[in-house]
């Protein structure tokens, strides 16, 4: 058995790969579904009397943003959960220490670890939006296929920057829970740089909700961003596998 | 083949030195026993030499036994969800091996797990755990075996089956094994190491310390046991013989080898009826306190 077997067995065996897709097929199925009879929840849940909102007739691809939405928040967090723990390999100083003894090529023992949770998050995105393009279609109305599929791009290029982040951080910090929210924490900062207008088009956070970003509308400035976040997320990956080659056993 | 040999190996751990200018000399084929107090720099040792980290100062030659080193750390744990034949697997692939079905239940039954490849490893005891160390380490067919505390969690007679197991290592495969237990580096090693704040106190072959401050045998037999004592007092290679009770004596050797050869001669000789024979406690252990200034003696002094 090999490193990237290794890798495969893992996902099933923690059930990480469950929790990854279940989350995103759920987030991609409901965003459809809540959209579509929201009119009626609201009509259900007013008062007797009240008068009831009228709301604007909705929008395909608000059955799609939906989804970008989620995965910006939830989505985000879940990967870098996943990630932090499956590169948490220094947690466990008896673990390390089988697997560093066996393995010295740094790339060898980190870049498995890495590509699965990239993997995962990208197949999860796949799935997630495969079922909100369907939902929507049923439901809410046509959404073409290409723009979507040039936004799923953009949206994997954004969950990547999230593995490469956590990478990061968990060849920083020992403690799982530690990456996952120092990466955390770093995009949720990115996040609050957008506010400042000149640094907006190049902050990678653009990318985060991107799904449905070119349904109907071009492409714009977005490609400042898809240059920033293809850099950070190759520094970030050669950053780690460099720190991880250094570290020592912990005490 | 070349063995291994450091030179002048330094560790600084901030304004601590675990490692000060420490000099291995493992011939090829020997099972080397390192031997020291808790925090003499014995695990630390251990890993400079597996490349899990790195000296301060000094160099690693692992020679030709160097090719395929493993490492056995003490307290094993693997990632729980893996069966043991996975783990097996698992070890060997890494180091770019790929058993068959049977080597890996050999192994397994090599250190007495035939029973639980299939179990996970999240559920094995200590002892367990220990095993699957070391069958996960020999399936890589190792030129330098390096095991730090490998009987540590096991019982008596586990512990027996695993040092029994690395002493047949030797001549095949190089082992360094780092124990609190003197009795199993008296047992299995051939060339002593004995630690001693980060430096070695001693290094040379087991026979050679032993020797150094003589040893002592105990020999147990069924009375009558005065014709067993006076023919003991007869033999050359015996220093003194002292009473430690009905038909037990310590038997102070002057030439180890000798007395190897000669004991069951002389025991044969008067018809002994042999209870018991063996190196009598404390022949290594004495040393030991001797030269890294521990022992019940010091630790009473420094109580005082």
């Amino acid at each position: 058995m090999g490193a990237w077997k290794l890798e495969w067995i893992r996902m099933w065996r923690t059930k990480r790969i469950v929790a990854v897709v279940a989350t995103f097929v759920l987030l991609g199925l409901a965003g459809p579904i809540a959209l579509h009879y929201l009119p009626e929840l609201i009509k259900a849940g007013s008062k007797n009397g009240a008068p009831v909102p009228v709301l604007p007739k909705v929008q395909p691809v608000q059955g799609i943003a939906n989804l970008g939405s989620n995965i910006s928040s939830i989505g985000s967090l879940i990967v870098a959960i996943v990630t932090a723990s499956t590169l948490g390999l220094d947690s466990n100083r008896s673990i390390a220490a089988f697997y560093r003894s066996r393995v010295r090529n740094p790339v060898a023992l980190i870049m498995p670890r890495m590509a699965s949770s990239a993997a995962i998050a990208i197949a999860a995105l796949a799935l997630g939006a495969l079922g909100a393009w369907y939902e929507t279609e049923v439901l809410l109305g046509h959404v073409p296929l290409a723009p979507l599929a040039a936004g799923f791009l953009f949206e994997s290029l954004w969950l990547c920057l999230v593995v490469g982040v956590t990478a990061f951080y968990a060849s920083v910090l020992r403690s799982v829970a530690g990456a996952a929210g120092a990466s955390v924490a770093t995009l949720l900062v990115t996040a609050l740089l957008s506010a400042v207008p000149h640094l907006s088009p190049w902050l990678p956070t653009r990318l985060s909700g991107s799904l449905s970003m070119l349904i109907g509308q071009p492409a714009g400035d977005i490609w400042k961003a898809v240059l920033v976040a293809a850099v950070v997320t190759l520094a970030a990956v050669a950053v780690s596998i460099r720190l991880f080659a250094q570290r020592e056993p912990g005490a | 083949m070349n063995g291994l040999a450091t030179r002048g190996l330094v560790k600084r751990y901030g304004t601590t030195e675990a490692l000060r200018g420490l000099d291995l000399e493992v011939p090829a084929g020997s099972i080397y026993g390192l031997v020291g107090p808790n925090g003499s720099g014995k695990t630390t040792a251990l890993e400079i030499l597996v490349g899990l980290r790195r000296p301060t100062a000094g160099s690693v030659d692992a020679g030709e036994v160097g090719s395929r080193i493993v490492y056995c750390p003490d307290a094993p744990e693997f990632d729980s969800w893996l069966t043991a034949a996975e783990v097996i697997r698992l070890s060997a692939g890494l180091m770019g091996a790929r058993p068959g079905r049977e080597a890996v239940e050999a192994v397994l039954a090599r250190v007495g797990l035939e029973n639980a490849a299939g179990r996970k490893a999240g559920g094995f005891s200590r002892g367990m755990l220990s095993r699957l160390n070391l069958a996960a380490a020999l399936i890589c067919e190792p030129t330098l075996l390096v095991a730090d505390e490998p009987a540590a969690a096991l019982d008596p007679a586990g512990r027996w089956e695993i040092i029994e197991l690395l002493g047949k290592l030797a001549g095949s495969t190089t082992v360094i094994v780092s124990s609190h237990d003197l009795h199993d580096v008296q047992r299995v090693c051939d060339h002593v190491g004995i630690l001693t704040r980060g430096s070695l106190a001693y290094q040379g072959t087991l026979r050679e310390l032993l020797e150094r401050a003589g040893t002592a045998i105990r020999v147990v037999v069924r009375e009558p046991s005065a014709p067993v004592k006076a023919a003991l007092a007869a033999a050359s290679w015996v220093r003194s013989v002292q009473d430690e009770g009905p038909g037990t004596f310590l038997v102070e050797v002057s030439d180890p080898g000798a007395a190897e050869e000669g004991l069951p001669v002389v025991l044969a000789s008067c018809g002994a009826r042999l209870v018991e024979t063996g190196p009598a406690e404390g022949s290594l252990q004495d040393i030991f306190f001797q030269l890294t200034g521990t022992g019940p003696a010091r630790s009473a002094e420094e109580g005082a």
